[in-house]
């Protein structure tokens, strides 16, 4: 094996085992089922079931060291790596590095969330609770597997239980909502599983067939891969040339990495839900259950983002530098749409308000992402790997700030009855700790500084002010305007005088509260000391950008 | 000896047991009869083996130890068969192999 | 005093754990006890920073000490920085002993070479940790100690004891006290640690919790929707300055590679990176130190309520007053003051291009809030505006280069002013109890304080509030700049500067703001003190939320309480200062009084005290500018209190200003205008871009979505009539033959072993006949 693959220290398949978890959690809801258990012992179970891949994803990152690096890239850790289907180089392999880390801790601890937010699910609970498990699964799959045979089947695979879950437990137009996510991402991704087609194709013809992502990662970038001179391009080209595709299209290199570029970008901008690629979010969003909403906005959304950084920036980082200025200008696009949009929702839905801040903050995520790959201007690798290290940490912020954001504005619907924001207000009175809790959620959502989303932004802001200055200026705008919007949704549920919706308003029950705290804690200490996610992403961020200090094309 | 017999007639002999086998196995309707046709089936097929042993290949024990084989099956099976024909039997009341058809499509 | 040194960091620590305290402990089910808690730490924090600021003091005055003391407070913290810090404090203390010797002596030396960099007075106190990564460096966050920090820190905790004493008094009567409490106790603990921090960074941070304090109190209230709004407003009026300097951040970051306080190289005070950056261009002809000060700047627009981004800060007053008093006018305001102070270096970068832009806007702001303030009635906006005004005073004072000047009139202003807001609240709060304002709370409360707050309806409380009446004049007659309360000297050495340093118009812009506030003071204190009492009929307060949304429910008792009022109207009335309150009033005044003497423009001992410990040239007095501004500030008392000896008789009355200019005191009385038009241009234009936004999604872009899939159903639809008319004969025969075949088939499934042995034999034989005569031939 290769100086940058190592495998965990005590030889056992811990990638593996945390993805087995939750499928087994699934046998033992069927097993449950048979047996008739109640519904309730199955929901506790399911609960408790969830921790399990939070101490195993504990234990993982006890084990990673995230300074690793060996032959121009950061070192991939607990590899496993087993041939399965010989013909087309297709292996089993499984591993993390510090982009794919982050992204598996914020799925085990967003699960739990998503299923106290089934709590008051009562039709279909067996099949609710595993469909939620069988999509704990398919996401750390996706996270953790690095050949692109498996990491497209979890890619997909993930729509399943997602698709699911708004079709059976959404709201009125969960069908068109539903429907539209599906096939959305779905079109969406038909580009980039024809491209790995032509890219194996190519790469077979060079001499070393393999769907490997680190290994095509690796050819992207121009590092020494065993059995293959030149890089991606050069092969991508030469194959072009073989089939005579170059002769008729022109003899252009970029010209083939920017369709591949394409094909990835437009794949993950979807998932991203990057302007003008976001209108399935809303709907998505609002319309499906309050897990749904959870795992789909603080996991699922940041699929797109961690696929960018895996195959988009290492497979064609030509391409992806040529176009970063498209990439930032629809992402300020997006911060901007996604901040109005939430402000011309604030006599609306409370759950499609949430969605477009969304929109709003993978923006920034997008920005990030294209400033590390803008050309040079002077930037070092140091503003890049900020840009990065600020994107990991918005993704984790985000997750968790959206994610209690959701779930409270479930457990506000439970309560009125009604997810319009219209006739509510003065509930402060009557509810003064949920106030707190959502208030708090609500600032780390707009990125108050000492809660964990300030420091992505600012991160965010410093990464791509060294490359791309007007956009980021730009940006501030979605700044202000998500934070006007949201606090006049806080406004809107909370102050005032009391009206006729605090009558018998509970406050939050304890399960409730305790459900919510540790996710406001961690975006208070992440916020204070953000070192513990961003160490682990640090060295992984500073090699994956080193190949953006030429200009390449 | 062994030049005295030809191997053909041997040959002859167990293809007519075979088929005296065969032809009760298919047109016998007591069950029982049925089994014993294919017990002479399996008799032909060791006279086969055995005689090809002998005539052709006598340096190794190939042939007997298959011909042994298949007299064990032929016991075991017969055990098995006969222990059928009594659940069939019961069940049905009768071991006449027509009236047995309950795989019919 | 190395304890108060290395323990620094407790100061801040303090009034966050009574925030943690009263926040998440049972503490706050007991009101007394969680403002008492809150108040003994803040006393706690006083004595901390007291005992920081005679160490810093201390400690800058022998140099030798200076560097033994870095090295020792910090050791433990960090052993990385120790050394190239040390170096960096031994460097700096040495320029520092070279100013303080060369401009004591020779002030027009200091004059000529106006150019001379300006430098800090060495830290003494530095503790950093790595915070967050940053490739190939680490971010460090910590906190600096020097000597503006240890006097700021000393102001701070201080007025925010005082205040907190105050409060519980004040705040006795609400059912939130607690709350009150932990709010003003986590704002003091942020507003601490923003002036500790280390770098802009951890500044930033603070500033914006600041912020977050600010929103949280000004909607203390919250049940009332003029506190809300006015809270909201704060947030995203001083976001749009802070985002902006969010910007400056990152600029600077990018450029000088850190964000940390200092001289080391990659530290931003560098004195090669502040050359450099003053002499490269980095967009539209600007020097990146002019883009990155300019940047910077906004947040303190934002932050101290400079013009244009002036208008949330009197709607603040929303607030309770000691909220107004303590965040809205003696700390956080003024933070923005501080950000430039603190930033002074990158400001004089580019050659004076950035700072005469903090110039112009901070003398504009003084004098147009000045005249705002003028036409107010509402006690606590009139000092409101007066903020307005005394921190444009401070911007400009630092913007002509008047480092010093600034620092020192914002410590005076901040005793003064907080004084001035807490007496205030004790008018309110006598005023409050009085019958026709009781009998107008029970009906509605928000018109009832708004009442309470209109100096029509005071009068002659002199002498039934004796306490309230001598602080109240002691904080007065130092705003108006009389000789020798602090702000006399304070203003004075502002406009001397102004003077030595060749600013005419903006001496001239702030020696008319100094006569206006002179005169608007005088207004306020002559209505509120003397003449008699008029409260008996005040002039209601008209709510347009309460009319539009009870008015059929208290319209009968609205009558009632009328005719009550009448039977009460000339009862008697009890008026009542609380000790606590009292007690804060008379700390604050004294400070009022002295504090002036922090920075005698006297060559003598203890004169310049400020300058010499900041390691500054002092301002010698000027006796023309001394005597000009005591003139000027006497005869805008007399104006004042000319104009308004014979006016209001009675609470109806028309103010002698409105009688003689009508059309101009109503555009003063309605502030410009400026908030109407901010309304009709930038929130309009807001509220369109979002429904244009909403409807791009809705309609265009869902539109092409839906298109596509119409498209595909419509594709799908044409393609089921091709194959249904053209392609469907075939397969269907194909599909009939198949049934007719498996019905014909199933007729050999007999269900009979035997025939199935026959079957087997029969295709046995079949093979073999082919191997035999096929295959093997």
């Amino acid at each position: 094996m290769p100086a940058y693959l190592i495998p965990s220290a005590d030889g056992l398949p811990w990638l593996t085992l945390l993805l087995l978890t939750p499928l087994l959690g699934m046998v033992l809801v069927g097993i449950a089922g048979a047996m008739r258990l109640d519904d309730r012992i199955v929901k506790l179970g399911v609960l408790a079931w969830t921790g399990v891949p939070i101490a195993l994803a504990a234990l993982i990152t006890a084990g990673f060291n995230p300074n690793a690096t060996a032959d121009g890239q950061a070192a991939l850790q607990f590899v496993e790596k087993i041939p399965w289907i010989d013909s087309i180089r297709v292996d089993y392999f499984m591993a993390v590095d510090g982009l794919s880390l982050p992204m598996v801790l914020l799925t085990v601890v967003m699960t739990p969330l998503g299923v106290i937010a089934s709590w008051g699910v009562n039709t279909r609970v067996k099949t609710h609770f595993a469909l939620l498990l069988l999509l704990e699964a398919a996401m750390l799959g996706y996270f953790v597997a690095l050949n692109f045979f498996f990491f497209f089947i979890f890619w997909e695979f993930s729509l399943v239980p997602a698709y699911f879950l708004i079709q059976l437990w959404g709201r009125e137009n969960r069908r068109y909502a539903a429907f539209k996510f599906f096939i959305y991402t779905m079109a969406g991704s038909v580009g980039m599983l024809l491209l790995f087609q032509v890219i194996y194709l190519a790469t077979r013809y060079a001499g070393a067939p393999t769907f490997d992502l680190i290994t095509l990662g690796r050819l992207g970038q121009g590092l020494p891969v065993e059995g293959v001179t030149g890089s991606l391009r050069d092969v991508i080209f030469n194959y072009m040339q073989h089939l005579g595709v170059a002769e008729s299209l022109g003899r252009y290199p970029l010209l083939y990495t920017s369709i591949a570029f394409w094909a990835i970008f437009i794949a993950f901008a979807i998932k991203l839900a990057v302007w003008p690629f976001h209108t399935w979010l809303p709907d998505a969003y609002s319309e499906a259950p309050v897990a749904g909403s959870v795992l789909l906005s603080a996991v699922m959304s940041k699929m797109g983002a961690y696929g960018m950084l895996r195959i988009m920036l290492p497979l064609v980082p030509d391409a992806a530098q040529y176009f970063a200025p498209v990439m930032g200008g629809l992402a300020l696009v997006g911060i901007v749409a996604g901040a109005f949009g939430a402000l011309a929702n604030i006599s609306g839905d409370v759950k499609r308000l949430i969605g477009y801040t969304s929109i709003n903050h993978m923006g920034y995520v997008m920005l990030a992402i294209a400033a590390a790959a803008a050309l040079p201007g002077g930037a070092s690798q140091d503003s890049r790997a900020i840009a990065i290290n600020g994107a990991l940490m918005q993704m984790v912020a985000h997750g968790l700030s959206t994610g209690a954001l959701f779930y409270l504005a479930g457990a506000l619907q439970q309560r009125t009855g009604s997810w319009e924001l219209n006739g509510l207000g003065g509930l402060r009175t009557v509810a003064p700790t949920f106030a707190g809790v959502m208030g708090m959620a609500m600032f780390a959502n707009l990125g108050l500084p000492g809660l964990a989303g300030f420091v992505g932004e600012f991160f965010i802001f410093r990464g791509a002010w060294a490359t791309l200055p007007l956009f980021t200026a730009l940006a501030v705008i979605g700044l202000i305007i998500t934070a006007l919007a949201l606090l006049i949704m806080y406004q809107r549920i909370f102050l005032g005088p009391t009206g006729e919706a605090a009558q018998g308003f509970a406050d939050l029950r304890p399960m409730e509260l305790w459900s919510t705290v540790p996710f406001l804690v961690l975006l208070l200490i992440l916020g204070v000391y953000p070192a513990p996610i961003m160490n682990l992403a640090n060295a992984a961020a500073t090699q994956l950008v080193a190949v953006f200090l030429q200009a390449l094309s | 000896m062994t030049r005295a017999i030809p191997l053909e007639a041997v040959l002859v002999v167990a293809a007519a047991l075979f088929c005296i086998g065969l032809f009760g196995a298919l047109s016998r309707r007591n069950l029982i009869g049925v089994l014993m046709g294919i017990e002479l089936m399996l008799n032909s097929a060791n006279i086969n083996l055995v005689a090809f042993w002998r005539y052709l290949e006598p340096r190794f024990i190939t042939g007997p130890t298959f011909a042994i084989f298949v007299i064990t099956v032929a016991a075991a099976e017969a055990a098995v068969g006969l222990a059928m024909i009594i659940a069939i039997y019961r069940s049905w009341n009768t071991v006449n192999a027509d009236s047995v058809d309950s795989l019919k499509g | 005093m190395s304890f108060f040194l290395q323990y620094a960091w407790l100061i801040p620590a303090l009034p966050l754990l009574g925030f943690a305290l009263i926040t998440f402990t049972p503490l706050r089910r007991n009101k007394l006890a969680s403002g008492w808690t809150a108040t003994g730490l803040m006393g706690l924090a006083v004595v901390m920073a007291l005992g920081l600021l005679v160490g810093v003091v201390g400690a800058g005055s022998t140099e030798s000490h200076a560097a033994t003391t870095t090295t020792e407070t910090h050791g433990e913290a960090t052993t990385e920085t120790t050394e190239s810090h040390g170096e960096a404090a031994t460097e700096t203390t040495e320029t520092h002993g070279e100013t303080t010797t060369a401009t004591t002596e020779s002030h027009g030396e200091a004059a000529t070479e106006h150019k001379a960099a300006f430098t800090f007075p060495a830290p003494v106190v530095v503790q950093r940790f790595a915070w967050a990564p940053a490739g190939s460096t680490n971010f460090a966050m910590g906190i600096y100690v020097d000597t503006p920090v240890a006097v700021m820190l000393a102001m701070v905790t201080i007025t925010a004891t005082c205040i907190h004493l105050f409060s519980i008094g004040y705040m006795a009567a609400n059912p939130r006290q607690s709350r009150f409490f932990s709010f003003i106790s986590f704002f003091a603990a942020a507003m601490l640690l923003m002036v500790l921090a280390d770098n802009l960074l951890l500044f930033f941070m603070a500033w914006e919790i600041m912020g977050l304090c600010s929103y949280l109190l000004i909607g203390f209230l919250y049940e009332r929707p003029q506190a809300y709004r006015a809270a909201i407003k704060a947030f995203i009026t001083t976001r749009i300055g802070d985002v902006l300097m969010l910007l400056g951040l990152v600029y600077l970051w990018t450029q000088a590679g850190s964000l940390a306080f200092g001289t080391a190289v990659g530290e931003i005070f560098n004195p090669e990176f502040l050359q450099r950056i003053g002499t490269e261009t980095g967009f539209m002809g600007m020097t990146h130190a002019t883009l990155i000060s300019l940047l910077i700047f906004a947040g303190t627009v934002g932050k101290s309520a400079q013009f244009p981004l002036h208008v949330w800060l009197p709607d603040a007053m929303e607030g309770p007053t000691p909220v107004s008093a303590l965040i809205h006018a003696a700390t956080m305001v003024s933070a923005g003051v501080f950000l430039v102070a603190r930033t002074f270096p990158i400001f004089e970068a580019d050659g004076g291009m950035a700072l005469q832009v903090v110039a112009i806007i901070g003398s504009f702001t003084a004098l147009f809030a000045a005249t705002i303030a003028v036409a107010q009635y509402d006690i606590k906006r009139i000092l409101a505006y007066s903020t307005l005004s005394q921190l444009g005073f401070m911007v400009a004072a630092i913007g002509i280069g008047g480092w010093v000047a600034g620092m020192f009139h914002l410590l005076t202003h901040a005793f003064f002013k907080a004084l001035l807001f807490l007496g205030s609240g004790a008018v309110i709060h006598a005023m409050e109890a009085t019958p026709a304002i009781e009998k107008l709370h029970h009906h509605d409360e928000y018109a009832a304080q708004q009442t309470a707050q209109d100096i029509r309806n005071m009068g002659g409380l002199r002498t039934k509030l004796p306490w309230t009446f001598w602080t109240y004049t002691a904080g007065y007659l130092a705003l108006a700049g009389i000789v020798p309360f602090a702000g006399f000297w304070s203003k004075d050495e502002i406009l001397a500067h102004a003077m030595d340093h060749g600013h005419p118009i903006v001496y001239a812009v702030l020696t008319v703001a100094a006569f206006l506030t002179a005169f608007y003071m005088t207004r306020q204190w002559r209505l509120v003190f003397f003449g008699e009492f008029r409260g008996e009929h005040p002039v209601v307060f008209v709510n347009p939320e309460h009319q539009a949304e009870h008015h059929h429910h208290h319209g009968h008792a609205d009558h009632h309480a009328d005719d009550h009022g009448h039977d009460h109207g000339h009862g008697h009335i009890h008026w009542h200062e609380s000790p606590t309150m009292t007690a804060a009033l008379v700390v604050l005044a004294s400070f009022a009084v002295t504090a002036g003497a922090f920075n005698l423009p006297f060559s003598m001992p203890g004169g310049h005290w400020l300058s010499h410990i900041w390691g500054q040239a002092g301002v010698g007095i000027n006796w023309m500018v001394a005597g000009l501004s005591l003139l000027i500030a006497s005869a805008g008392i007399a104006v004042g209190w000319f104009s308004y000896r014979n006016a209001f008789a009675k609470a109806q009355d028309t103010d002698p200003l409105d009688a003689r200019v009508p059309t101009i005191f109503a555009m003063l009385n309605e502030k410009y205008r400026v908030d109407e038009f901010y309304n009709a241009t930038v929130g309009r234009l807001t509220a369109l871009l979002a429904l244009l936004w909403s409807f791009l999604d809705r309609v265009v872009l869902d539109g092409i979505v839906n298109g596509v899939g119409h498209l595909t159903l419509f594709i799908s639809r044409v393609n089921f009539i091709v194959d249904d008319t053209l392609l469907n004969d075939g397969p269907d025969a194909v599909a009939d033959g198949t049934n007719a075949v498996g019905r014909q088939t199933r007729k050999l499934q007999t269900g009979r072993a035997q025939d199935y042995a026959a079957y087997v034999f029969a295709g046995t034989l079949a093979l073999a006949m082919l191997y035999l005569y096929v295959i093997g031939k």
